[in-house]
């Protein structure tokens, strides 16, 4: 899957969340993850989502050091070439 | 929206609570222990006494719950209920000045399983804690932290008077509190991943849509929150119950239910739902064995 391709997942799983009220449309690499609009535990949605979605398993200690979405989509890259 | 003289009363009822309180507080510095949690049995018989629509609440709340049989045995329960919450303050703050890392289990038996103690003695090990309003839930967080570092999302109360001056010296070096108007779910998972014992109350309603859902508590459905079983579904951390009940004068016994073991079905709502029904479950079997010690005075059933 292109980074690109992950990017669009993403961005779908996001229009899906109800309890979403950022803009998905402004959402690029660089945009930072407590910035993406997120309120209260929406963004705990949206990683059960990933889960779920990208049928992959995450861990805490490494979702703590992103930053960005550049950092989940490389995360995200990584755990899928692995399987 | 409500009217200057209601405001102005308003003020006036914080005040005097928190004048109660401070003669309470100060208290507690001199007088015998025994004495002062037997004159705060008695603020709490006589605010039972002088808010009516407040015992009201909890009268109806123990009846609808199935708990008391009949109005009088619900006006019993329900006096030694607010005598239970005033005498949690007064416990806390004594529990502030002498509960210490090398006598605490002189004032708390811990109750779990062993696997739930190698968890807690782990150092690495965050963990996910939901507790409810009975007993003392201050000790509860204040035994645990005797072992590990423990963070607890709180409620600040209505009244500004009493939780500014409640609040100053409240945590410990291993106990923090964190306003749950100033959480984040990114800190509270920076916390688990340092190895905090995080523990959010599960037995208030919650208004807002995106965050609640609905459970049965007694028999009668309520809205609760996701975020224990969100936090736990995102971090897999290890999920328990933590709740202090009261066993004799500054004498508590602290049941960690858990590790909770949860099938995850894929589906968020779901597992969400499943989750916070268990936590639910085991909350209201530790509240039928000491229902004076719940906190039946609050709209914990609003639609």
């Amino acid at each position: 899957m292109t980074r690109e391709q992950i990017i669009a997942r993403l961005k779908a799983l996001l229009q899906k969340q109800t309890e979403f009220k950022g803009d998905v449309s402004t959402i690029h690499e660089a945009t930072k993850i407590d910035q993406m609009g997120f309120d209260s535990i929406s963004i705990l949605d949206f990683m059960y989502d990933i889960e779920a979605d990208f049928n992959v398993q995450t861990e805490v200690a490494d979702l703590v050091k992103m930053q960005n979405v550049k950092d989940l989509v490389d995360y995200l890259a990584s755990k899928l070439a692995a399987h | 929206m409500l009217g200057e003289p209601t405001l102005a009363l308003k003020k006036l009822w914080h005040l005097i609570l928190f004048g109660l309180a401070r003669l309470a507080l100060a208290l507690t510095a001199v007088a015998p222990v025994g004495f002062m949690l037997a004159f705060t049995d008695a603020i709490g018989s006589l605010i039972f006494t002088i808010l009516p629509s407040r015992a009201r609440i909890a009268v109806d709340n123990l009846l609808a719950a199935g708990v008391a049989a009949d109005e009088a045995a619900a006006r019993r329960i329900g006096r030694k209920c607010f005598q239970s919450f005033s005498r949690m303050i007064t416990e806390t703050v004594i529990a502030r000045e002498r509960i210490t890392p090398e006598n605490w289990t002189d004032f708390v038996t811990l109750d779990a399983t062993p696997e739930a103690l190698a968890l807690l003695r782990d150092p690495q090990q965050g963990a996910v804690v939901a507790s409810a309003h009975l007993g003392n839930w201050e000790v509860a967080a204040r035994a645990v932290s005797m072992i590990r570092p423990v963070s607890v999302v709180y409620r600040p109360m209505n009244n500004p008077y009493l939780e500014r001056h409640l609040n100053s010296g409240r945590g410990g070096s291993n106990l923090h509190f964190i306003s749950k108007y100033k959480a984040s779910p990114l800190r509270f998972m920076k916390l688990l991943a340092e190895g905090n014992w995080l523990a959010l109350m599960i037995d208030q309603h919650i208004s807002e849509p995106g965050e609640r859902v609905r459970v049965n508590f007694f028999g009668r459905p309520c809205w609760t929150t996701r975020s224990v079983a969100m936090m736990h579904l995102t971090t897999r951390m290890p999920l328990f119950v933590a709740l202090a009940a009261r066993t004799g004068q500054m004498k508590f016994r602290v049941h960690l239910l858990g590790p909770i073991q949860f099938q995850r079905s894929g589906n968020r709502d779901q597992d969400v739902l499943g989750i916070t029904q268990s936590l639910t479950d085991e909350i209201e079997k530790i509240a039928r064995r000491y229902p004076e010690q719940y906190l039946w005075g609050h709209r914990r059933w609003k639609e």
